[in-house]
């Protein structure tokens, strides 16, 4: 059996379990948040990234969001997608029963292999999802080469 | 034996997200149905109860998922209304992918002012 420090009764409770727990957690999240701060900001929408020959797409799950606070940023290969989500006030004074939901700020960066070419992205906004449409370069974008055979 | 699993999985559903606020005068419902079209979600009120339920589908097929985060799938969720509401005055409204509904309470529980003479 392995030693443990001695505890006094309060700190044997089964809380104090639960407590330290928690605050492993807490490093260990901690250490994470350095490259990712999803844990500290709240929240990130969930995205899919797909590829055909001609183009990358990227969707965002946005409800609830207006346009104008959604900002797409290129450098690179990367794309970035930023906002944030308000909480209107109007609500303050009447009782919650339950907050699902999630408000506030967040990031989301994306490398796309092979590149795109950044003066042709499009985006557009339906229905609470961001559409992106990145297409290829010309140069990535697979060749049909005919060869004759004599 | 691992019967039991393909009825399971039948019957998943995903779980919309939502806040449920009350008002003096009303309940409101907000659900985030993110890529949803209006006509595609129902609801429906039936002993009490209100049910969502609808489908999230994929908007174009062809293509090679590098992430896939989205969940493209039936939703169903089911809430209790009290007796405080007014099951002929629902209103919903579908707006950015938010399903507000708004469930009016009964003339009898909202608060009145009584004016004294």
């Amino acid at each position: 059996m392995a030693l443990v420090r001695w505890k006094d009764r309060g700190e044997m409770s089964p809380w104090s379990a639960l407590r330290d727990l928690e605050g492993q957690f807490t490093r260990l999240f901690g250490e994470l948040n350095r490259d990712y701060d999803v844990f500290e900001r709240g929240w990130a929408p969930a995205v899919d990234l797909k590829e055909t020959e001609q183009e990358y797409t990227l969707e965002a799950d946005l409800p609830g969001m207006k346009k104008e606070d959604i900002e797409l940023s290129v450098v690179d290969n990367m794309i970035s997608i930023n906002g944030e989500r308000k909480h209107e006030a109007e609500e303050k004074e009447n009782g919650y029963h339950r907050i699902e939901r999630r408000y506030g700020t967040f990031q989301r960066s994306f490398e796309i292999p092979g590149g795109f070419d950044a003066e042709k992205v499009n985006a557009r906004f339906e229905d609470g999802v961001l559409h992106v449409t990145l297409p290829k370069r010309e140069e990535a974008k697979p060749r049909h080469i005919e060869v004759n055979v004599n | 034996m691992t019967t039991a699993a393909p009825e399971l999985a039948t019957t998943r559903y995903l779980a919309p997200r939502v806040n449920i606020i009350e008002r003096e005068d009303a309940v409101l419902l907000e659900a985030e149905l993110p890529g949803v079209p209006k006509d595609g979600v129902n609801l429906e009120f039936k002993d009490g109860e209100l049910i969502l339920t609808g489908k999230r589908k994929a908007t174009n097929g062809n293509g090679r998922y590098h992430l896939h985060e989205r969940p493209m799938a039936d939703f169903r969720r089911v809430f209790a209304l009290s007796r405080a509401i007014d099951s002929q005055k629902i209103d919903a409204n579908m707006k950015d992918g938010v399903l507000t509904v708004t469930l009016h309470k009964v003339e009898a529980v909202k608060p009145r002012r009584i004016a004294v003479n």
